[in-house]
């Protein structure tokens, strides 16, 4: 697993980026599914017994705990056996049966989650936490903290797909075509924006002329076919927009404009349907 | 900051062992950059051809043709990187991360970044 960091940032801050890759690893040391390390392996791995977990390990799960109680239960941070089934963690793709699926979709309520806030411990009875939907955000907010601290005026940071803009100007950000090469829509940005984008191009499969991509949606733990095919959030916060830009994939545009409007009234939502169609609503 | 002041830096995470690369951003015309873990390469993307790139796996071929580019054949096992398809605006790009290749489209760009 990992992902990928591009930098843009003037020269005499270029060391910055060592500082941003020792962050990145260390986040992805505490919230890889993969990493025996980790504490979402050890949460996942030892089902029923409390586990030891810290202040940041809280604010991503009640996070994205809060994300899954405002959106019904769309964004749902239990989902990892779900994910694995239709093999999106190790490329053995395939179409789990029905009854597998009814199964998995057991365990994934988030009541088998328990928090012990005063003692900082954390126990799971089903299902397994993937934090894939939200970590990258948080990850970008880290990194913004990092800017901060090296009085870094202006740069540009890309995790893995996720966008920070920092600076005192307007930035240009592409959103990738769904479909193709180059770029379907430019956000102008102020600066201090972050952009998630969520699409079914980044990891699928086609079997018998059908996409079965990675965003699943929790409710019959199949890929989510809310007739969009992709999604770009930007939000000041790196960690919602990336959980929106999931949760607005799955639930879809006219459900994700009420929702937005209700709950995230200062984000930009930019929605590409089936057709290419676009809608942008801020 | 101007524009053609800034650079580029990338890291395939995680990179214990893998450097980082720095770019200049200073050609006005878009090229290729391959990098892998042996080094950075670049290559016109009107040149036609196939280039064959070690990966950590095993070699990748990447096609380039007529200003797009794209990986047509690599061993990992999910082929995202082929499943991208082509690449062809500056800032656009191409990862395999079990074979730590990256491609990018090079260049001053009209965009600060690409979302996706």
């Amino acid at each position: 697993m990992g992902t990928f960091l591009i930098v843009s940032i003037d020269n005499e801050h270029k060391n910055v980026i060592n500082k941003i890759n020792e962050e990145i690893i260390r986040i992805e040391e505490k919230f890889s599914r993969f990493k025996e390390e980790s504490l979402v392996y050890k949460i996942n791995n030892e089902k029923g017994s409390w586990i030891d977990v810290d202040d940041e390990f809280l604010y991503v799960l009640k996070t994205s705990l809060y994300l899954n109680e405002i959106s019904n239960s769309a964004f749902n941070p239990l989902i990892g056996d779900v994910v694995n089934e239709w093999g999106f963690y190790d490329g053995n793709y395939k179409v789990p049966d029905e009854n597998t699926l009814k199964g998995l979709l057991k365990n994934i309520d988030i009541k088998n989650i328990e928090i012990d806030e005063k003692n900082k411990k954390i126990k799971i009875e089903n299902g397994s936490l993937d934090f894939g939907g939200i970590v990258k955000g948080y990850a970008v907010d880290k990194i913004r903290e990092i800017l901060i601290e090296n009085s870094v005026k202006e740069a540009v940071i890309n995790l893995g797909g996720d966008i920070l803009v920092w600076g005192d100007r307007k930035f240009k950000i592409g959103v990738k075509n769904p479909r193709g090469d180059g770029i379907i829509y430019t956000f102008e940005l102020n600066g201090n924006s972050t952009v998630s984008t969520s699409g079914d191009y980044e990891n699928f499969f086609i079997l018998d002329n059908k996409r079965y991509h990675h965003i699943i949606n929790p409710e019959n733990g199949k890929p989510a076919e809310s007739g969009l095919i992709e999604v770009s959030v930007v939000s000041e916060s790196g960690i919602i927009g990336d959980g929106l830009s999931t949760t607005l994939f799955i639930i879809g545009k006219e459900r994700g404009k009420e929702f937005i409007k209700n709950n995230f009234p200062d984000a930009t939502v930019l929605f590409v349907d089936e057709e290419l169609n676009m809608e942008v609503v801020k | 900051m101007k524009k053609y002041d800034k650079i580029l830096l990338l890291s395939l995470i995680p990179f214990f062992i893998f450097s980082i690369f720095y770019f200049n951003i200073n050609s006005d015309k878009k090229y290729l950059t391959i990098i892998n873990r042996e080094g950075e390469k670049n290559y016109s993307l009107f040149d036609n051809k196939i280039v064959d790139v070690k990966g950590d796996l095993g070699d990748l071929k990447v096609e380039i043709n007529n200003g797009k580019a794209r990986v047509i054949e690599s061993n990992c096992k999910e082929k995202l990187c082929i499943k991208r398809g082509w690449i062809s605006i500056i800032g656009e790009y191409s990862v395999c991360l079990p074979n730590k290749v990256f491609i990018i489209i090079n260049g001053r760009s009209e965009v600060d970044g690409i979302s996706e």
